[in-house]
């Protein structure tokens, strides 16, 4: 979970005339650390041309003048596997369509790992473009017994090599002054071989003569393993964590969510108090306040979320996660790095579909894409609690087990265990020829978490659901509150009328009813009838297509419209207007089974549809993700409707 | 310029020579348990094994099995003293012959292979 | 395989594969090696071998480039170390007093 939207535009100006280098390297050899050190937050992520692999560039001042780098994917050599690698040794050879020369490469390897990381770097060396070797984690070397000796190595290999402890930026200053002329690197007098015998005849002798000595097994990493991989243990360890992980979902954030909630109750309270003019107050109140104050009440239990992400991943805990869960994945015919994403899109889909970036074969980033939608995300969360508390009160038990938390429970699992089935189906839709892909996963050494790098991350996370609610959710309250509450109607309009002009409920009640927002939620009565919808559950469906979390702030207008003081007892006496089961409670139990389960199918955020057109590099996906889960969450709302209705009698 | 990934492509991943059938593989080590590396199936998919070679599972490499996971499979293993996990369907392709030898891993100065 | 790796010589045609200790008992100016390597030196690519405390010294002929000719040589030189028993010294070449 590194680099997520832009960071800075700068490095789009510096553009052609920079000199432009590559840093290439194995995944887990902290290239991407070394990056973001290098470039500081002035770095852009977006796709490489026409493909499902992003690309990350970035500005490196040195002495003044800018030099661009660029994160290349993670590779374990220029024998590719997997479109990711392809795309390495596209750039290599200068296959890439669009995308500049490279003038030097900076080759990223662990000083733990390199008796097999040289392996790329012999293949790099034939590629005869001017290359650097960067060795990172010299602190871990030595701290298992290992040694290195740089210089000794430099000779021996044939180019400039530079050791690096990035987390405490030892070495950045020889690195850039290293950048500042690729013409000056030394170059091997013969290339590396890369026949199979003999490269490991070279990486010996090499090694040999730089006086390395490997790492011991990292014991701290050992003993935890121990505990944590164990098949008893470990299991258990990784159920209390997933727990620790929902449980703070609703507990820990709990209070920090009143907070939130009692500020924007005291904001709201501030305007009506003070703005005498109606139509701003309710504009400001409950369209701006109501609408994104109730969406950022979540924002402490999201940011607890990406923290739990963030500390689990830097620590190097989500690895065993995926060794753990790899077994359970192919049953989806993925691996398990496909969990971590689909865990990740717990607290929000657009961090969990980026999070696909670690999967090495395009079909399964696109499968899992496919599916991280339906687990059960934060936005969900406020149309879940307010659906369940009018579908079950809360003393309510079921068994020994509080109704409501099972209900959100089973919402949960539903989520879970559909995503896994659409994923299957959508690997197999897409790799009917059954290519094997190798399966091989690094178990890196448990390290200290980074704060910087989880703040980061955290910080990328938190910065994408922030504008989602700035701009989407924002956007979309305040057209509603427009649609609903224009043409603002005059007195005698409104007397014409039969409604008396004095009695305020009866008036918003009237200027909704004759809302063009009332217009487009009959308009569609047709599609969602059968599902028990009616017009003002059609506009707040509707709005939701935009972000889930609008349909608690739309319903919210709509009722408070009919009862300022209590909204909640408006939507409960709700009663169908019109049609065959007219007079019938809006809101009875099939209805709101339809609506929570039309809640966990139907892809209602344009964030998602954004990001999903951003990582797959087509609009067909978001299209078609689109559609295939509206048509499903039709059909199993109408369904679960049904059933309601029938077990009810 | 010379295309590289052409190059590499064409490597052969030699099979081991005399094998008999029934061959030890790597998933049939227990965790704890350590082998050398014989040989490689080369009637499996020739870019996976050639990534397996890659990835340091060569000829005359000392692997030790580490751990399985809870559900059976992947395995957790150290080669080129490095861990790394594989599924049973790629482990299954590298012949081995186990070993019993303590601190095979070469440290410092490299002998004859 | 024997592991070596090439470094720079002291002069643009000469280059120093280095190899492990003890594969040579002998050091200095080599007259014979075995099959392919020897094909290099009849046929003008190779001008001078010689062997070093640690490395195995070859000179190529002024007109060839050790970027053309290095993987060959490389095959060549891999196959002879394999029978260091095959290599003939110059007379006069130093015996190595292996340290007790």
């Amino acid at each position: 979970m590194h680099d997520h939207g832009a960071h800075g535009g700068s490095a789009t100006a510096v553009a052609e005339t920079a000199p432009r280098m590559a840093l290439i390297g194995s995944p887990n050899s902290g290239k991407t650390t070394l990056f973001n050190a290098l470039t500081g937050l002035r770095a852009k992520t977006a796709n490489y041309p026409g493909v499902t692999v992003s690309r990350s560039e970035g500005v490196c001042p040195v002495d003044g003048q800018p030099v661009v780098l660029e994160d290349v994917p993670g590779t374990y050599s220029l024998d590719p596997v997997s479109p990711d690698e392809q795309i390495v040794s596209d750039l290599l050879h200068d296959r890439l369509q669009g995308v500049a020369r490279i003038d030097g490469l900076i080759s990223v390897a662990d000083a733990t790992t390199l008796h097999r990381s040289l392996v790329l770097l012999a293949h790099v060396l034939n590629v005869e473009r001017p290359t650097c070797l960067v060795v990172t984690f010299l602190d871990a070397l030595a701290q298992r017994q290992g040694h290195l000796d740089t210089r000794k190595l430099s000779r021996a290999i044939g180019i400039p090599v530079v050791g690096v402890i990035a987390t405490r930026g030892q070495g950045l200053d020889a690195v850039r002054d290293l950048i500042a002329d690729p013409s000056a690197w030394s170059t091997p007098v013969v290339p590396p071989p890369i026949e199979l015998g003999e490269v490991d005849a070279w990486i010996e002798s090499v090694l040999a003569a730089a006086d390395y000595r490997p790492p011991l097994p990292d014991s701290r990493t050992s003993r935890v393993d121990a505990v944590l991989l164990h098949p008893v243990w470990g299991t258990l360890t990784f159920l209390v964590v997933m727990f620790a992980f929902f449980q703070s979902i609703f507990t820990l954030a709990a209070p920090l969510q009143d907070w939130v909630a009692q500020f924007f109750g005291w904001l709201g309270g501030l305007v009506s108090d003070h703005i005498s003019n109606r139509w701003v107050s309710g504009l400001i109140g409950d369209a701006l306040i109501g609408g994104v104050g109730g969406v950022i009440t979540f924002l402490p239990q999201i940011l607890l979320l990406f923290v739990l992400i963030s500390l689990l991943e830097s620590v190097g805990y989500m690895a065993r996660a995926a060794f753990l869960m790899d077994r359970v994945m192919a049953r989806a015919r993925l691996d398990g790095r496909a969990f971590v994403a689909l865990l990740s899109s717990v607290a929000c889909a657009i961090p969990g579909i980026m999070a696909t970036r670690t999967l090495p074969s395009a079909k399964d980033r696109l499968a899992t894409m496919m599916a991280a939608p339906l687990m059960t995300c934060s936005a969900r969360l406020p149309v879940y609690v307010m659906l369940i508390g009018m579908l079950v009160r809360p003393g309510q038990r079921i068994g020994p087990f509080p109704a409501q938390g099972t209900v959100m429970f089973l919402l949960y699992l539903a989520g879970a265990i559909s995503a896994m089935l659409i994923a299957r189906v959508w690997k197999s839709l897409l790799d009917r020829r059954g290519t094997v892909m190798p399966f091989y996963m690094e178990l890196p050494p448990y390290r200290m978490p980074s704060l910087r790098s989880v703040a980061l991350a955290v910080w990328d996370a938190a910065s994408a659901f922030l504008r989602k609610v700035t701009r989407i959710i924002l956007l979309t309250t305040l057209v509603l509150w427009l649609l609903l509450n224009l043409p603002a109607r005059s007195d005698s309009a409104l007397t014409q009328a039969g409604v008396d002009a004095k009695d305020q409920a009866a008036v918003s009640a009237y200027v909704i009813d004759h809302s063009p927002a009332a217009a487009i939620g009959r308009a569609v009565e047709p599609v969602f009838r059968p599902l028990g919808f009616d017009w003002r559950i059609n506009i707040g469906v509707l709005a939701s297509l935009s972000a889930r979390e609008t349909f608690v702030s739309t319903l919210g207008m709509v009722a408070s419209s009919e009862n300022p003081e209590k909204p909640a007892e408006a939507l409960e006496q709700m009663t169908v207007q019109r049609g065959p089961d007219a007079g019938r409670k809006l809101f009875d139990a099939g209805t709101i089974a339809a609506m929570l389960v039309f809640f966990i199918y139907a892809l209602q955020c344009m964030s998602t549809i954004a990001i999903l057109r951003r990582e797959s590099g087509a609009w067909k996906w978001p299209a078609m993700a689109f559609g295939y889960l509206f048509a499903l969450a039709w059909v199993l709302a109408w369904l679960a409707r049904l059933i309601v209705n029938t077990v009810r009698g | 310029m010379v295309d590289i990934t052409e190059m590499l492509r064409r490597r052969t991943v030699s099979a081991a020579t005399g094998t008999a059938a029934g061959q030890l593989t790597l998933a049939d080590l227990r965790p704890g348990q350590r082998g050398v590396i014989v040989g490689l199936d080369d009637s499996h998919v020739a870019a996976t094994m050639r990534r397996l070679c890659d990835l340091g599972f060569t000829l005359g490499a000392f692997v030790e099995v580490l751990r399985r996971a809870p559900l059976g499979d992947p395995t957790l293993f150290r080669v080129k003293h490095y861990e790394i996990a594989l599924r049973r369907s790629e482990a299954r392709r590298i012949l081995i012959e186990p070993s019993d030898r303590a601190a095979e891993q070469h440290r410092g100065s490299a002998q004859a292979g | 395989m024997i592991p070596m790796h090439p470094e720079r010589g002291a002069t643009p045609d000469e280059v120093r594969w280095v190899i492990p200790d003890g594969v040579f008992q002998r050091r200095g100016r080599v007259v014979d090696v075995p099959q392919a390597l020897r094909q290099l030196i009849d046929g003008g690519v190779i001008a001078s071998i010689n062997v070093e405390t640690d490395a195995v010294v070859i000179r190529l002929h002024h007109t060839e480039d050790w970027r053309i000719a290095g993987p060959t040589i490389r095959s060549a030189l891999a196959a002879a170390l394999a029978r260091p028993a095959d290599w003939h010294f110059a007379p006069g070449a130093a015996i190595r007093i292996t340290p007790i």
